[in-house]
């Protein structure tokens, strides 16, 4: 597969002279990847942490563990959808933490990816402000 | 000749960039400017604090060159990172990495050797140093078992030397070497020619490689087989070395949280997803339709369950590990994404209590659990002991319990055998209905093969021995033809993890087929390896051998000897028995004694033969007998004879006594088994007759014989006369007896044989004798005198061993016990002794 993603294609950076190659790797080749791996690892943490699966089940009880009504007595009844509420309370309080988490990874992830691509981008312009500091005494 | 110049590949080019990255001192200049980045990003810290301006200022100048240049680094590491172009003009542009080195290599052994031509047998001596070379090479059975290492260096010593010789001359051979592995790369629908493609190409252009594969006994095929299987294998590394973001999800930390819980399914069954987790992903060989049906029954709305069916041992869990990992790596229809595959343990079901009423609430326990916690699919290993209405140990009928929960309740993967299908499900209606039947077939030998490869690693980490491909196709070619009752690939499975067992025991390293050979025979006490040595000689003298036992009878003990020669050396097609011979004559004239001799000669014993006496088939309706009745709804239909005793035993001499009271239409049957080798029995099973020896014996014709012998006819016109005979009485059809191997007709016994045949049973007397320490000599006139009272003109010679037991035996036996007779004693019977 590595290998396969060395091979020949016509947009590849290394076929062309080494001063337009520089620009491409630059400003394109490496932005690219770092998008690509920032949004595989997205997905990844949306997946890891069920958000659609939590979504979709965010106020189902905790699981599943309802108890069937019927055939109970009144008082009986009342006791056990009051423990079916709580089991329902239960899922969703700890399906909404870890829709949360997820999220907030989520966001991180993104955060890193874009400081990371504007960051590789700027590189040469903060090694020209470095240096320009270091000699400005 | 196609254009191949490394001088002008541009990978080359690159390739000879890039090794300046990776020398020592590029290396130690990065490590350095990565120490400075990080010294600088650390004294910028430092300056937080201190505010000393110079500590800044150089902090900065740190981190910005030290960036830069690793900036610039990474740049044209990447930049001369060398390009594979498969359609390049160029054929060395074609080449990736490993083979570029490969090609390099070769040219550097040119030039330490002065060689004026690069021929490809210096192309496969820098193939073997490459370390996927080596493997492919290994696998091959390169330097394992025959030292092939004449043969390379022969030809590397016709190689023309010169001491201006240019590095770079390949020879027509080695660029035709190069452009049949572009070629096989191509094929293969690859970007780039790797080093398995060069092996290809190796076996399809040079003669010397050639040479040394027909040796290992490698076609071309099996390099391929062997290129694949390293792909195959290199492929699920890569798959393992993925990072993080690339592989596969299997569910997330909510998924447990949305089902129910399985307390009771945790003790009754085991969980498949967890399995394969945990033990990586199940590939199934030739199986993905099967594995697309399971998925496809269980997507379906309303009843919504698979049921495999197919004979034990054929690989129906495999197929439903394969449909797992189907699930565990998401590549599954939304319907099943997040589902849990049960295995229940039915045996843990069923036993521990005789009461029906405790297995019935077991299974409903089990079941609402299932069908409460909404993502689990059951799987029931032998399904049909829940619904069988056989009773008994290990059975029960649960399926008025099942059946609701089937009508699209809890999904189900059932397996179950041919067999018990028929007797079990298909006996209720109901049941068989909500399935999706799905037959399993037995997989070919070329796909077992594939399947070894896949669990050959394992084996040979758990037993730390090697298993050349040579080995694996043994196991394929044993398992297939001395193995008929357990299908593939479990009886090549077993054989591997037998031999492998013993391989290790041994304290050898390397498996090698002779020991699988030597394994299996001593298993099946059949040999099954090619003849040679010992048993070719016994072979080549099998005339003598069963002369030993049989007197006279030339021309039946010749057509005999011939056929199992051609069978041995391996010229039968082997899709027909090994022989098939009609013996022709009257009663005691050695027909019997000729197939015993040769069961004992071929199968090491003449307890291997089948003897079926054929006037007790003269009723068309005792087929069923002979080959077992077929199955029908609720019963599994009886077992035949014949059938049942090949199947047992398929290594047998079949002696079919008195053919000529059979049935005809039983007669017909044995067609089938004469041309194909094979016979379908009643319940509908394949039975195997390709390692069996047929001899069919008639007493019809003897008359004949007896009247063309004493007109001196004998031969070929013999039997000419014979079947003359034989169609005009109508005994046997025409078509029938064209079928046969050689028909023999035995010849009544002369007189002078009949006192041969008193011999030797007296030999075979006095051989049991010196057993308990006494000599037991017999005159000659004792031997004629018994050779004249057991024979019989219309029984030959089969009254003769009662002639011995009773005038000697007895007498013997008497004398043993009275103690006239005692150990160490010698006793010589005359004329006068036989009365």
């Amino acid at each position: 597969m590595a290998a396969q993603a060395q091979s020949a294609s016509r947009t590849d950076f290394r076929e062309m002279p080494i001063f337009t190659a520089f620009f491409s790797w630059w400003l394109k080749y490496v932005p690219s990847r770092i998008i690509y791996i920032g949004a595989k690892s997205t997905k990844r943490a949306f997946e890891f942490f069920s958000i659609t699966l939590l979504l979709r089940s965010l106020l189902s009880p905790w699981k599943r563990d309802e108890t069937d009504t019927s055939n109970m007595a009144l008082e009986d009844k009342v006791r056990v959808l009051m423990m079916n509420l709580v089991s329902r309370l239960v899922g969703a309080v700890v399906r909404s933490m870890t829709i949360f988490v997820g999220l907030a990874t989520i966001s991180f992830t993104f955060l890193a990816t874009v400081v990371g691509v504007v960051g590789f981008v700027l590189l040469p312009v903060i090694f020209a402000y470095l240096i320009i500091n270091a000699i400005s005494i | 000749m196609a254009n191949f110049n490394i001088n002008t590949a541009r990978n080359f080019t690159k390739a000879d960039k890039q090794r300046s990255f990776t020398s020592v001192g590029a290396r130690t200049l990065k490590n350095l400017m990565i120490t400075l980045v990080l010294l600088g990003m650390f004294g910028n810290v430092y300056y937080a604090v201190s505010l000393t301006q110079y500590l800044q200022n150089i902090s900065f100048l740190a981190m910005a060159v030290g960036g830069a240049y690793l900036f610039v680094y990474f740049f044209l590491k990447s930049y001369n990172n060398p390009i594979s172009y498969i359609d390049s003009d160029n054929i060395a542009e074609s080449l990736d990495q490993k083979s570029l080195k490969i090609i390099e290599d070769v040219t550097q052994l040119a030039r330490e050797n002065n060689f004026s031509k690069l021929e490809p047998v210096l192309l496969m001596a820098a193939i073997e140093k490459d370390i996927d070379g080596k493997y492919m090479l290994l696998r091959a059975g390169f330097g394992l078992e025959k030292d092939i290492s004449g043969i390379i260096s022969d030809n590397i010593l016709k190689i023309p030397r010169s001491e201006n010789a240019n590095a770079a001359d390949f020879s027509e051979a080695f660029v035709a070497v190069i452009e049949a592995a572009r070629g096989n790369a191509v094929d293969k629908k690859r970007t780039e020619v790797k080093v398995g493609d060069l092996l290809m190409g190796l076996i399809r252009k040079s003669d010397v490689f050639k040479t040394i594969m027909f040796e290992l006994k490698m076609e071309e095929k099996d390099i391929e087989s062997v290129v694949e299987w390293h792909d195959m294998l290199t492929g699920y590394q890569e798959k393992l070395a993925l990072p993080f973001y690339e592989k596969p999800m299997t569910g997330g930390i909510g998924k447990d949280w949305s089902f129910g819980y399985t307390k009771m399914l945790n003790s009754f069954a085991k969980n498949l997803n967890t399995e394969v987790e945990f033990m990586g992903e199940t590939h199934v060989y030739g199986r993905s339709k099967e594995v697309d049906e399971i998925e496809r029954a269980l997507s379906k709305t309303g009843s919504n369950n698979a049921l495999l069916i197919g004979e034990p041992g054929i690989g129906k869990k495999t197929i439903v590990k394969g449909f797992v990992s189907k699930i565990v790596s998401g590549s599954i229809l939304p319907v099943l994404r997040y589902s849990q595959v049960f295995q229940v343990d039915t045996g843990a079901i069923l036993s521990g209590s005789g009461d029906e009423g405790e297995i019935a609430m077991r299974v409903k326990s089990l079941l609402n659990e299932a069908a409460r916690a909404g993502n689990i699919i059951l799987f029931f290993d032998n399904f049909h002991s829940l619904v069988s209405r056989a009773g008994g140990v290990g059975q029960a009928n649960t399926s008025e319990i099942i059946l609701p929960y089937l009508q699209g309740t809890v999904r189900v993967i059932g397996a179950t055998s041919l067999k018990e299908f028929h007797r079990d499900i298909e006996a209720s209606p109901a049941i068989s209905a909500v399935f999706e039947k799905i037959e399993v077939k037995e997989p070919t030998a070329d796909e077992t093969v594939e399947v070894l490869e896949e669990m050959i690693p394992f084996i040979e980490h758990r037993d730390g021995v090697f298993w050349p491909y040579q080995s694996l196709k043994e196991v394929v070619r044993v398992a297939a033809k001395y193995i008929q009752n357990v299908p593939f690939p479990t009886k090549a499975i077993e054989i591997v993890d037998d031999v492998s067992v013993s391989v290790a025991k041994s304290g050898q390293k390397i498996v090698l087929n002779a020991q699988i050979d030597e394994l299996v025979s001593n298993d099946l006490e059949v040999p099954v390896s090619e003849a040679q040595g010992q048993e070719a000689q016994k072979l080549l003298n099998l005339e003598e051998f069963l002369h030993q036992r049989v007197v006279g009878q030339n021309e039946a003990i010749l057509a005999v000897s011939s056929a199992m020669r051609r069978a041995r050396a391996g010229i039968e097609s082997g899709k027909r028995p090994i022989g098939s011979f009609l013996f022709l004559g009257p009663t005691g004239v050695g027909k019997t004694e000729t197939a015993k001799a040769l069961a004992e000669a071929y199968f090491g014993s003449e307890k291997s033969m089948i003897r079926v006496d054929m006037s007790e088939y003269q009723e068309q309706s005792s087929i069923y007998k002979l080959i077992g009745s077929p199955p029908s709804a609720g019963s599994e239909g009886e077992k035949g004879q014949l059938t049942t005793a090949v199947s047992d035993k398929p290594f047998s001499l079949i002696l079919l006594d008195e053919l000529e009271k059979a049935h005809p239409e039983i007669q017909t049957l044995f067609l089938q088994v004469f041309d194909d080798g094979r016979l379908t029995d009643g319940t509908g099973r394949v039975i195997d007759f390709t390692n069996t020896i047929i001899i069919a014996t008639s007493n019809a014709g003897s008359e004949q014989i007896r009247e063309n012998l004493q007109r001196g006819v004998i031969g070929e016109q013999m039997k000419k006369s014979l079947l003359e005979f034989l169609q005009k009485k109508a005994v046997f059809r025409p078509e029938f007896l064209n079928r046969f191997d050689a028909i023999v007709a035995f010849h009544p016994l002369s007189q002078v044989e009949i006192v041969q045949v008193a011999g030797l049973m007296l030999k075979a007397l006095s051989d049991q004798m010196a057993e308990k320490e006494i000599t037991l000599k017999f005159t000659q006139g004792a031997i004629d005198r018994l050779a004249k009272i057991g024979f019989d003109p219309v029984f030959g010679a089969r009254p003769m061993r009662r002639a011995i037991q009773d005038k000697v035996e007895n007498v013997l036996a008497e004398s043993l016990l009275s103690g006239k007779i005692a150990r160490g004693s010698t006793v010589v019977l005359d004329e006068k002794d036989i009365t």
